[in-house]
């Protein structure tokens, strides 16, 4: 999912115990995963859980639970699925008209729809008045934006 | 008496927090060293947190 350009809309936990940590390297080795060990013995967080040995969670982005599975038997088949359908559902935070998402709606941004518009290209962030067309309104409205400011 | 125990449980794990605290272990992590966990992402993230006895 990472090659997909998902990386900055999941994020992957590993959680272990003090208990293994002889074994922390078979994880940590060769990925850049957050892992971390829960406190033996009294293993807190696993507790607060409820996990067992392979348990996988997912959570929404807004931290509710939608799976506790246990993989010992392998992945399941919809795990990619899921997964994608949850990062559908992230409000997508990105300014209207933020072409080059600096933040803030400039010049630049009115080059980058002027040469969308030239390629007959359309861009959902470009399309400021949301009618499904990239055209000279949305600038229009985009210079406007500006002198305003 | 059993539909209540099971009312109690479900809604235990509904309204039950799925947070911690713990620090990140990885050396090769951009966290690394730092105390992580789902409620301390800046951004709007699903996750998916794996239980294992690093095996």
């Amino acid at each position: 999912m990472h090659q997909d350009g998902y990386e900055d809309k999941i994020k992957f936990f590993g959680i272990g115990k003090t208990q293994h940590q002889s074994s922390l390297s078979n994880w940590t080795n060769g990925n850049n995963t957050s892992v971390c060990m829960d406190i033996s013995p009294e293993n807190l967080v696993w507790n607060d859980w409820n996990a067992n040995q392979r348990d996988l969670f997912i959570l929404d982005y807004q931290g509710n639970l939608i799976s506790q599975q246990n993989i010992s038997s392998g992945l399941p088949n919809n795990l990619q699925n899921t997964l994608l359908n949850l990062i559908e559902q992230i409000p997508n935070d990105q300014i209207q008209g933020d072409m080059n998402s600096d933040g803030g709606i400039n010049v630049l941004d009115i080059v980058l729809i002027s040469n969308l518009i030239f390629a007959n290209e359309y861009s959902e962030i470009g399309d400021v008045n949301t009618d499904g067309i990239l055209n000279i309104l949305d600038i229009v409205i985009l210079v406007n934006t500006i002198i305003g400011d | 008496m059993k539909f209540f125990l099971f009312f109690l449980i479900t809604a235990s794990m509904l309204f039950s927090n799925f947070e911690y605290n713990l620090i990140d272990n990885n050396s090769s992590s951009p966290t690394f060293n730092q105390e992580v966990g789902p409620q301390l992402l800046n951004t709007n993230q699903v996750t998916v947190h794996y239980f294992g006895h690093f095996n």
